[in-house]
């Protein structure tokens, strides 16, 4: 990230401070942070959805508000998950099988379900520190890794019961392992990648107990990657940068969409590979991510996750929730 | 007797329908002038020759004459049947009126027609983007130097997303969504960092940001506001966002904040419409129990009070019916209009009662008593309902949409008011000398004597 809040804002709030901006006064007793049960919603496909995944042949995305949609009919329509014991906001899903699913966000949280995303249960809780889960990949119902802000990297292989943070290596190029991780994805053959910050991909052999980092040559952050069925791997984020390798990620070559709006997802449909961003941008590639065409939705309303819907293409979720109008054809 | 009626509305809570009552009470004291003192005095300078008044008289028989049919409902018979149709209509109206709507029913501006040009602009803008002319806002308020305090702005936020899709809710603005669009604005505009910040540190630096915008928040965070965008601000629309922020207040707590309605122009109507639906009763009250009082004490009998003020009840929810089919929603216009209503309507009362009284003291049977007051002073009564309704009906012409309201719920009353004097006072008065036979014989109320 260009400018990181959680260490930019309190630097800066020091500053005004010193300067006699910020009145000194003893601030109210904070209120304890305690998670709220989602509040069930008419509304609830209209919620912001951070991330989907398929549960089978049930679609599961969850986003803001501690809500949870599930689908059953390839997306048609949508109903809110019965039971969350959060309301802070989600940010990704993924299934170890059918019915074993977790679900990563704010507050640190990681929530369980086995019943394919119906009721939830809490993992993982940390609302003394700041540090948000951005992504979530689990290989079958017992191993799993969620990674977040900061180099935030958990792991597990209990199917939850116990996470253990993964110390991360620095990054070669010196400082501190503090890459916020925004996207982990596997490949074909096993190997897990993570799309991070300043132009990152971190790769891990072993299911995510040591890493290292891949040098893609781009600055900005990558915000999401996919590994396609042939293992290509594809890396985008920050303004519509695509990074494409043919080798297992040894290098990395830029890809020129031309939009200029940021990535937020991608999803391979059969042969052709889609990618959605803010400001209602698609993306398309029938080459295997070589070349791309790219469309905007008249609406620009920023369009956030996709999930496989079988024969209907992809479902695609925006700030607005689940968008329900036709694919625009590039 | 309209003096007194008509100055009660001053005890209303609300200025505009104070200062109408203290205009209308000045008027009638006039009106009460004009007719009691100076048109007799006038009247006492003019000479008639006896042929004229005769021919006069003859001439007034003859325009009576319809009246006789009229006077056909002080038959015990005729007069059940119209006892029979008063109550069923009666129940009708008061069916028909029990949902009836507190407020302005019409989007855009209550005091214009909704094809004035700002109303079907008004409309336009609502359409076509998410800021509509009507906002609500709704105030947080929490203990000084809040602003490290996290849980507020989560607290609010899961309050924007509770009552932001409520129908009639176009967008909302507050504190809680600058607080999540500013942390996504910091983190590279990442959608997956549009959340509140929980590092009380950040959470506060944010806050200091957003405090040098107009219209969010108090600099320590002490009030934090909420603006929600509406639709329009048809009392129904207010209602329904009202009554979600009231839900969701009692749903969920957070210790030291309160939520406070309603700031905004939608929040000033929402608190018109309840002092309105307030005072609606009181004020109805007042005027029957005045009413009461006074026929009570001018007739000392309670079957006057009864033949006086049944009709008249009937009439107002007859009027409240009317109010609803006509989309006339109860507002600050439109209350007293129906409170004066019930206070003139008893006037038409008077005119036959009074007479009814004379008749029967001077020893006439109820039924020839009434028949003589109908063709006494029917022609009267009627001429004034017609002509007090004529002129005001003609404010529903006005290009001003609560005068136009006005005019015809006034216009309304008084034909009512003057159909239920002639027809179900009269039924009501033969029955009740029927049921309740008199002891007594009746007693001219010398001060109604003229």
């Amino acid at each position: 990230m260009v400018f990181n809040t959680i260490k930019f804002v309190p630097a800066m709030a020091a500053l005004l401070f010193a300067a006699g901006l910020v009145q000194a006064q003893a601030p109210a007793a904070p209120t304890p942070l305690l998670p709220q049960p989602a509040h069930l919603s008419s509304s609830a496909v209209l919620a912001p959805m951070l991330g989907a995944a398929q549960a089978g042949k049930r679609i599961v995305a969850v986003g803001d508000y501690g809500i949870a949609l599930l689908s059953d009919d390839d997306g048609k329509t949508f109903r809110q998950a019965a039971k969350m014991p959060v309301s802070s906001t989600l940010t990704a899903v993924s299934f170890g099988d059918d019915k074993n699913g977790w679900a990563v966000g704010h507050w640190g949280a990681i929530l369980h379900t086995a019943d394919g995303g119906e009721s939830w249960t809490v993992q993982r809780l940390d609302s003394q520190e700041d540090r948000p889960l951005f992504s979530v990949h689990f290989f079958n119902a017992r191993e799993g890794v969620a990674v977040g802000l900061w180099s935030l990297v958990l792991r597990t292989q209990d199917g939850g019961k116990t996470w253990d943070t993964v110390t991360m290596p620095a990054p070669p190029e010196g400082g501190k392992a503090d890459r916020n991780l925004f996207k982990a994805f596997v490949s074909p053959k096993g190997s897990l990648f993570v799309a991070a910050e300043r132009g990152a991909v971190l790769r891990s052999d072993d299911r995510g107990q040591t890493w290292r980092y891949l040098n893609t040559g781009y600055k900005g952050s990558f915000w999401t990657g996919l590994a396609l069925k042939d293992g290509t791997l594809i890396v985008a984020g920050l303004r519509g940068s695509v990074y494409r390798s043919v080798d297992d990620g040894h290098s990395w070559k830029a890809v020129d969409t031309g939009s200029k709006s940021s990535i937020t997802d991608l999803i391979q449909v059969d042969q052709r590979l889609i990618g959605v961003g803010l400001d209602g941008v698609q993306i398309e590639s029938v080459d295997g991510g070589a070349s791309f065409t790219w469309t905007q939705r008249d609406d620009r309303l920023s369009l956030t996750a996709l999930a496989n819907a079988g024969a209907n293409g992809p479902v695609r979720f925006s700030r607005r929730g689940v968008v329900t109008d036709p694919v625009a054809k590039p | 007797m309209k003096l007194e009626i008509a100055v009660i509305p001053a005890k209303a809570g609300i200025p505009m329908v104070r200062e109408l009552a203290i205009t209308a009470s000045l008027g009638v004291f006039f009106k009460i002038t004009t007719n009691l003192a100076m048109l007799p005095i006038a009247a006492s300078y003019f000479t008639f020759t006896k042929a004229y008044a005769d021919k006069a008289m003859l001439k007034r028989e003859r325009r009576a004459r319809w009246l006789r049919l009229l006077a056909k409902v002080a038959e015990p018979r005729n007069a059940l049947i119209v006892i029979a149709v008063t109550t069923a209509i009666f129940a009708v109206s008061v069916w028909q009126s029990s949902d009836r709507v507190i407020g302005t029913l019409q989007p855009g501006a209550p005091e214009l027609r909704p094809e004035a040009r700002f109303n079907r602009d008004a409309v336009a803008i609502a359409d076509n983007y998410d800021t509509g002319l009507d906002w609500l806002t709704v105030v947080f308020e929490a203990p000084p130097e809040s602003c490290e305090n996290v849980a507020l702005g989560i607290y609010q936020d899961q309050f924007v997303w509770d009552v932001q899709h409520t129908e009639g809710v176009l967008s909302a603005s507050s504190y809680a969504g600058q607080l999540r669009t500013y942390n996504e604005g910091y983190n590279e505009g990442n959608p997956k960092m549009g959340a509140i910040p929980i590092d009380p540190g950040n959470y506060a630096a944010l806050s200091t940001e957003i405090g040098r915008m107009r219209g969010y928040m108090r600099k320590d965070c002490s009030m934090t506001a909420v603006n929600l965008f509406l639709t329009d601000h048809k009392a129904t629309t207010i209602n329904r966002v009202i009554d979600k922020v009231k839900a969701f207040r009692a749903e969920n707590q957070l210790e030291g904040v309160s939520i406070h309605l309603a700031a905004g122009n939608a929040g000033v109507l929402a608190a018109v419409n309840d002092e309105v639906e307030h005072s609606e009763w009181p004020m109805m009250l007042y005027v029957y129990a005045a009413i009461i009082i006074l026929v009570a004490m001018v007739y000392r009998d309670f079957r006057a009070v009864i033949a006086c003020c049944l009709p008249l009840t009937v009439g107002t929810f007859i009027g409240y019916w009317f109010m609803k089919e006509l989309e006339i929603g109860l507002t600050v216009a439109t209350l007293p209009v129906m409170v004066l209503a019930v206070g003139i309507g008893v006037d038409y009362a008077f005119y036959i009662y009074n007479r009814l009284q004379m008749h029967m003291a001077a020893g006439e049977n109820i039924v020839t008593a009434l028949e003589h007051s109908i063709l006494e002073v029917g022609t009267a009564t009627i001429f004034t309902a017609i002509t007090l309704a004529v002129g005001v009906a003609t404010w529903a012409f006005s290009d001003l949409k609560f005068q136009a309201d006005m005019g015809k719920l006034l216009a309304f009353m008084f034909m009512v008011n003057m159909v239920m004097a002639m027809t179900a006072l009269p039924a009501f008065a033969v029955w009740l000398e029927k049921l309740f036979p008199r002891k007594t014989p009746v007693r001219v109320p010398g001060i109604l004597a003229h």
